[in-house]
């Protein structure tokens, strides 16, 4: 005789066959295969991470890692190299960047250190950069001073734009740089550049350019004699003035003030010894040829 | 013929939530095999030169298939419901781990019940102007529910024949004009039991239920090929417990029945007759059995071992002959029972004569020669069409009302056709009367 088995049911129990169709669903095995690792990863960090000592125990571990990794000499920086400037531009900017060499790449503030060094007033703009074997290059430019600017009696050589370049001790320093003087003189020497270049005729005579009341220049000549400008188009109102001179010589005479600020009407102011000259010449006779205004 | 509408309508509803869905589970609870078929649909129609019209199968794509052993079943219905519930888990539960996705949805068919035909006029005249949906929708719901009996319940009903006037046989009256429409209606009622036994237990595992198909009628359309649907063919369907009979006729069933003997009638036969246990009976059936006894089959022997402790029980042998001798007359019994309701149906009248035999039980060799001689002589043994992905084991005649049924989901051709039931219409008449006239005289 067989022995008498019982053979197992190949039918699921319900149990199984209706947990069977619930981990067929995509949610719940999505849910299970996905969802509760990561909540449980979730939750062993926030209990590990709910200590404060194990917290700040792995603050210290990475802060010296993190120091390790920086103190390394692959990533030190040993030297600063400039480019573009010279005397004392350059100890200006060494003293600017302030660097205690080796310092890690790491601690370098590049785009501070360019905006410290473009703070610098004679540094025009600047650049800074890592080379390979821990050199640091900054790049500068340097403005270019155009003219020399008295004020309050301190002469302040100033670039195209205006901007202060140095402090010059007196105006023997200036050399060749043209003068201006005047409050506000700062804010337009683009068009007292114009105005020197257009007076070169008289460059023997010409002292320096006087900005009046933040609007307009006077020309100012040897003897006190002043060309006085409009506020708009200066230049060609000097150019006027200068034919004027060509034509009649009017600027050799005995005048003090040529006022070309109206543009159909230029005056001509007399010294006070002409003016008494020319009274005496016409209290004397009429015949006599006086200095007149032209034009 | 409103609750049956109702149930029908909500049995679609459930289908198209499984359309839309993608994916339905076909579940045949038959009385010798439960076999759940996990469907996906897809939009892969082959086109091109040789490619015919398909049925719709190539829509479809089997992606998980279980069968098992069935249990539990007697006569193509319930007969012990936990042993049903744990055959149809089994199989769901194969079939979904094959497919790798949980289905909600399945379409069953079962073969018991007692299923009947009736066959239904209605008619309803053509008040305005040519026939439309609403006309069909009305005509059918003028056809009124017959007696169907204590305990009946409607399983198909579906439009067969449309005439307008005096011209009949129309597929579709929509668009012509007539007086008078009338429809013929083609119900088959079964046993409201059997369904509410098999709906139980497909709730018990659950499942939802999608649709329902007669067995016969899902594997007369698997089996039959389009001419022998349009001009008239019977399917044989020899299942275990029943053998369906289905007769088509221009494309639509127009009579099924069962004969409640089959394959299992059989091998209780030799069971008895040899007096050897059940299993091997069936075992001896599938291996040695046949319908024509041969001068051969006299000296074949068949050795019936047992373990009962009786020597000479134990070592019998029965000549193959002798097995013939059992088989042939049960089957004899049946195909005769069959020929008796294709005459009740009137098959002769039909212009196609074919019979298909198909199902379980037409594996037995020389059965389409017996079945010739019972029958008559344009018998063949039908195998069920291709469905893409049906795994070879499924591909025999056994699984036909399978193949059927996965058509039934891919071409869900409903069971009132793509008419929908509307209720009376008389609300918005004046409305749209008065907008014709305007129309018309404007």
């Amino acid at each position: 005789m067989d022995p008498v088995t019982r053979r197992a049911d190949p039918a699921p129990s319900v149990l199984s066959y209706r947990l069977n169709r619930l981990w067929l669903r995509r949610g719940i095995r999505l849910a299970v295969l996905r969802g509760l690792p990561l909540a449980a990863a979730l939750a062993a960090g926030l209990v590990w991470a709910s200590d404060p000592d194990r917290r700040a125990a792995m603050t210290q571990s990475a802060q010296t890692v993190a120091e390790a990794i920086r103190g390394r000499p692959e990533f030190a920086v040993t030297q600063l190299r400039v480019e573009g400037a010279d005397g004392s531009l350059r100890t200006a900017i060494a003293q600017v960047a302030d660097l205690r060499f080796p310092v890690s790449r790491f601690d370098l503030d590049l785009p501070a250190l360019v905006a410290r060094l473009e703070a610098l007033d004679p540094v025009h703009s600047a650049e800074a950069m890592l080379r390979t074997g821990g050199v640091l290059l900054v790049r500068v430019a340097e403005r270019r001073a155009v003219v020399a600017h008295l004020e309050a009696g301190t002469v302040t050589a100033r670039d195209a734009t205006g901007h202060r370049v140095a402090t010059l001790d007196d105006v023997a320093k200036a050399g060749a740089l043209p003068l201006i003087a005047g409050p506000g003189a700062q804010d337009a020497v683009g068009q007292a550049l114009a105005l020197t270049r257009a007076a070169a005729p008289l460059e023997d005579d010409l002292v320096g350019l006087v900005r009046v009341g933040k609007r307009r220049w006077d020309l100012v000549l040897s003897d006190d004699r002043r060309i006085l400008l409009p506020e708009a188009a200066p230049v060609q109102a000097l150019d006027r003035a200068l034919a004027m001179h060509a034509a009649k010589d009017v600027l050799s005479r005995d005048v003090a003030v040529l006022d070309m600020r109206l543009r159909g009407r230029p005056v001509l102011r007399l010294s006070a010894r002409a003016l008494d000259e020319l009274h005496r010449l016409r209290a004397g006779g009429p015949e006599t040829q006086i200095a007149e205004t032209t034009r | 013929m409103s609750r049956l509408f109702q149930a029908q309508r909500a049995m679609r509803r459930k289908r198209q939530a499984a359309l839309a869905r993608g994916v339905v589970a076909i579940l045949d609870v038959g009385t010798f095999n439960t076999t759940c078929l996990v469907l996906r649909f897809e939009q892969n129609t082959p086109t091109g030169e040789g490619v015919g019209q398909m049925a719709g199968q190539s829509n479809v794509r089997v992606i998980g298939a279980a069968t098992t052993q069935a249990r539990g079943m007697r006569l193509g219905e319930v007969d012990t419901m936990p042993e049903v519930e744990r055959a149809i888990r089994t199989v769901v539960q194969a079939a979904q781990k094959m497919a790798g996705l949980r289905v909600d949805h399945v379409i069953a068919s079962f073969s018991g019940g007692r299923p009947e035909s009736i066959a239904l006029q209605g008619e309803a005249s053509l008040r305005d102007g040519p026939c439309d949906v609403h006309d069909v929708a009305h005509v059918l719901a003028s056809i009124d529910t017959p007696d169907l009996g204590e305990g009946r319940e409607a399983m198909h009903a579906q439009p067969v024949n449309f005439g307008i006037d005096h011209r009949t046989q129309l597929r579709d009256p929509r668009g012509q004009t007539g007086e008078a429409l009338s429809a013929d209606l083609h119900l088959l009622s079964v046993d409201a039991h059997a369904i509410e036994n098999l709906l139980t237990c497909l709730h018990r595992c659950d499942l939802e239920c999608a649709g329902l198909a007669s067995a016969p009628y899902a594997a007369a359309t698997a089996v039959l090929v389009e001419d022998e649907k349009e001009l008239g063919a019977a399917c044989i369907d020899m299942g275990a417990g029943t053998t369906g009979v289905t007769i088509f006729a221009r494309r639509h069933m127009i009579y099924s029945s069962t004969v409640r003997m089959g394959g299992d009638h059989v091998t209780a036969d030799i069971s008895q007759g040899l007096r050897v246990p059940h299993d091997v009976a069936e075992r001896i059936k599938c291996r040695f059995g046949g319908v024509h006894a041969t001068g051969q089959d006299d000296r074949e022997r068949i050795a019936l071992e047992a373990e009962t402790g009786d020597w000479h029980h134990d070592r019998r042998s029965v000549t193959r002959t002798e097995l013939i001798g059992i088989v042939r007359p049960r089957l004899e019994e049946v195909l005769e029972a069959a020929r008796i309701r294709l005459d009740e149906a009137g098959f002769d009248h039909l212009p196609g004569q074919r019979i298909v035999l198909t199902g379980g039980a037409s594996h037995i060799p020389g059965l389409d020669g017996l079945a010739t001689r019972i029958l008559g002589n344009q018998v063949r043994l039908g195998r069920p069409m291709r469905v893409q992905g049906l795994p070879e084991m499924a591909k025999g005649p056994s699984f036909a009302a399978c193949v059927g049924l996965c058509m039934h989901a891919a071409a869900p051709q409903d069971e009132f056709w793509d008419f929908d039931a509307v209720g009376p219409r008389d609300a918005g008449r004046p409305v749209k009367r008065a907008l014709r006239w305007f129309a018309e005289n404007w």
